[in-house]
């Protein structure tokens, strides 16, 4: 600013008199930076009106209100909830469902064992292994004598081994099996066949 | 002269202020909680208003004002016991809500990075008994002082509502924002220029 003028902030602090001090009413220059700046001010006094006009002495009665309830919250002591007197916990509907499943499961299991026993032990229609591939190998030799309904009943443990035995035994060369059919077995002449 | 009564000591809102607290501050320690609170309604009637302008010209919202206000009440209730008699409630008191509002302005920052803002229906002010023109004045310069403020640095900003808005002294600002005397008046003389030029240049 020039030799002469006030200065911004001597221009501030003349807020709201300006107009009336005899430099800044006979300065044009002093004038238009003191209405330049006079505008901010104005503009903080609205913005104070402004605040005023949203707090008005209702809402600041019911603002004051609002305080005084939450102190007296604040210090009312914290509510205790009692704790369960009783040292067994409360069945909910939850841990209901979920222990009848469990025994569910349980008796399942034992059911399921007991059964499993009673048919190894005590079912008189528990088989041996059936002679499925007995018959198979018999007949691919085209020479397995026929069995009748009681011996077919009465297939036992040997004939068993022994099918497993010619099955292990039988040559696996094409050009001996003839041969090999021709030999009798020891097993099929100790049973006499 | 002989029959005169003696005139009652004028005791100044500072002192008021200091006599309350101390009254709440004892109260509370005798356990009468129901006359402190009692006592806090006092300090709570003679600075809410106040308060609430400082709260809204931070926050520009008048319900985040309003509870800004509240918690700040609520703070300084509860944190009585630190406060000293040296410094006036007033000050002691506008550094918790400063402070507080500066907490959801950031808050507030942090939220709208997040979600959309939605451009709140402005509140419509009660008439003031102006104009329709002077009216619309005011408000566009409301709504422009608001937007010039937003751009001020944090100091500065503080400065110019405490001492231009709620009319404070540069003593009393120093000693709510902490800063000594000389610097409230450099912070406050940069934000009015920067208002100026803010306020007087073509949006």
């Amino acid at each position: 600013m020039a030799f002469g003028h006030l200065s911004a902030r001597e221009l501030a602090d003349l807020w709201p008199h300006g107009p009336s001090h005899p430099h800044v009413a006979g300065c044009g220059e002093c004038r238009a930076e003191y209405d330049a700046l006079a505008q901010v001010f104005l503009a903080a006094r609205d913005a104070s009106d402004e605040a005023d006009e949203h707090f008005t002495p209702d809402r600041l009665a019911a603002q004051r209100a609002h305080i005084l309830r939450r102190l007296e919250n604040a210090e009312r002591p914290a509510r205790v909830l009692p704790f369960p007197l009783s040292t067994r916990p409360f069945p909910s509907a939850r841990t209901g469902a979920r222990r009848w499943i469990a025994a569910a499961a349980a008796a399942g299991l034992l059911t399921g064992i007991i059964a499993g026993r009673a048919f190894e032990f005590g079912n008189p229609w528990r088989t041996t292994p059936q002679p499925q591939p007995q018959k198979t190998l018999a007949s691919s030799r085209g020479r397995t004598p026929v069995l009748s309904s009681g011996q077919a009943a009465s297939v036992n443990d040997e004939r068993l081994l022994g099918e497993i035995e010619a099955a292990l035994v039988e040559p696996r060369v094409d050009e001996l099996r003839a041969l090999d059919a021709l030999t009798p077995r020891v097993r099929e002449a100790s049973l006499g066949r | 002269m002989t029959g005169a009564a003696r005139p009652a000591p004028i005791v100044t809102a500072r002192e008021a202020d200091t006599n309350a607290a101390a009254a709440v501050k004892a109260l509370r320690a005798t356990g009468d909680h129901s006359a402190a609170r009692d006592r806090f309604a006092e300090l709570v009637t003679r600075h809410q208003r106040r308060a609430s302008r400082i709260a809204f010209h931070y926050l520009r919202d008048a319900a985040e004002a309003d509870e800004a206000v509240q918690d700040a009440f609520v703070k300084a209730y509860s944190h009585l016991g630190s406060f000293r008699e040296a410094l006036p409630f007033e000050i002691w008191f506008t550094r918790i809500l400063i402070n507080g509002c500066l907490d959801r302005i950031k808050a507030r920052g942090r939220r709208e990075r997040w979600i959309v803002p939605i451009e709140a229906a402005a509140e419509a002010p009660v008439a003031r008994g102006l104009s329709p023109e002077a009216e619309l004045l005011s408000r566009e310069r409301r709504r422009a002082l608001a937007a010039a403020l937003a751009k001020l640095p944090e100091r500065q900003r503080a400065v110019f509502i405490l001492s231009q808005v709620e009319g404070h002294s540069a003593r009393e600002v120093g000693e709510m924002t902490g800063l000594n005397e000389s610097t409230v008046r450099v912070h406050l003389f940069r934000a009015i220029r920067r208002l100026r030029k803010l306020l007087t240049e073509p949006s």
